[in-house]
């Protein structure tokens, strides 16, 4: 016998989350039971939060375009790459980020006129 | 939903930039507030009841499940006992039976600076008879601390969410049984660190 707590709304997230990544890319199906976890959904999981309607997922960078980051320097310049590709005018288009919860997402800003076609074709997702 | 757009983070407490992708929903749909969330480009469907779960036992089991936590715990100091234990119910590496996710922090806790988490707990994997079927991790600096277990990829055994809670800063993350070893291991997705 066991006690029933509440019960996070993690799935409910999620499968709204599998709608919105699918329309990003489109697959042919679903994973199926049985599969290799480590080999079919780990390399493609993000994780992220939702606050108030909406999601906020981390990303990386795409090993496709910056392959072979190995070392904390070789991710250093990577992400310096990407900054300066993609926040070309920054910081004269940055706003500040809403103050979010958990703390973890605060200080953070938008470029407004960020490289959005860019960033989408190098990020992980 | 779609992504609408990316935002990224800084400050003295990230070793370096975090970049979010911010996603809102679209035909309606409506996403709780939550912590800790998993996406992928092509998760399973989920089966019933589809949610995740956070069951404790409860009596005979969980004072068992006290003694089992504490024998073999590498705590170094004396006068300490278990201040906080966590138990959930899942299926982590067998679906025939009940498995449990214990988390212990044994303590007291360091007196000098309140909220410090002490140095010595442990989190393990126990089969239903309360042998020790995986160890996720003791004594080292966050403390993994289970909130609730769910089937993410849909093969019938759960993956583990968790806090990864320091004494100054902290992350979520989803442990996931690690395939083909012939001793049980699990390995960790976790978000980015915040803290010191």
């Amino acid at each position: 016998m066991g006690s029933r707590t509440a019960v996070p709304a993690f799935i409910v997230s999620l499968l709204s989350l599998v709608l919105a990544i699918d329309t990003l890319s489109p697959g042919d199906g679903h994973t199926d039971a049985g599969q290799d976890f480590n080999q079919t959904l780990v390399p493609k999981l993000v994780l992220g939060v939702a606050r108030d309607g909406t999601v906020y997922l981390e990303i990386g960078l795409s090993k496709t375009h910056f392959p072979d980051l190995r070392t904390r320097d070789d991710r250093s310049a990577a992400w310096a790459t990407f900054f300066r590709r993609a926040l070309k005018d920054y910081p004269g288009d940055a706003i500040a980020a809403p103050d979010l919860e958990p703390s973890r997402y605060r200080y953070g800003y938008i470029a407004t006129r960020a490289d959005l076609t860019y960033i989408a074709s190098v990020v992980d997702l | 939903m779609k992504v609408t757009g990316y935002q990224v983070v800084v400050s003295e407490s990230h070793p370096s930039e975090l970049l979010l992708a911010i996603s809102t929903p679209e035909n309606g749909s409506v996403v709780p507030d939550t912590d800790l969330l998993v996406a992928a480009p092509r998760l399973p469907r989920c089966k019933a009841p589809c949610t995740n779960s956070a069951v404790a036992p409860t009596g005979p089991t969980l004072e068992r499940i006290r003694k089992v936590v504490w024998r073999g715990a590498k705590v170094k100091e004396t006068g300490h006992r278990i201040e906080e234990l966590v138990s959930l119910r899942g299926h982590f590496t067998r679906r025939d039976q009940s498995q449990y996710v214990v988390y212990a922090r044994f303590g007291p806790d360091p007196l000098p600076y309140p909220g410090y988490r002490s140095d010595y707990w442990r989190t393990l994997i126990l089969n239903s008879d309360l042998s020790i079927v995986a160890v996720l991790g003791q004594n080292d600096y966050d403390h993994v601390v289970p909130t609730s277990v769910g089937d993410v990829d849909g093969d019938g055994l759960d993956e583990i969410w968790a806090g990864l809670l320091g004494s100054e800063g902290d992350s979520f993350g989803l442990f996931y049984r690690r395939p083909g070893n012939r001793r049980e291991s699990f390995d960790v997705i976790k978000t980015a660190y915040f803290g010191l």
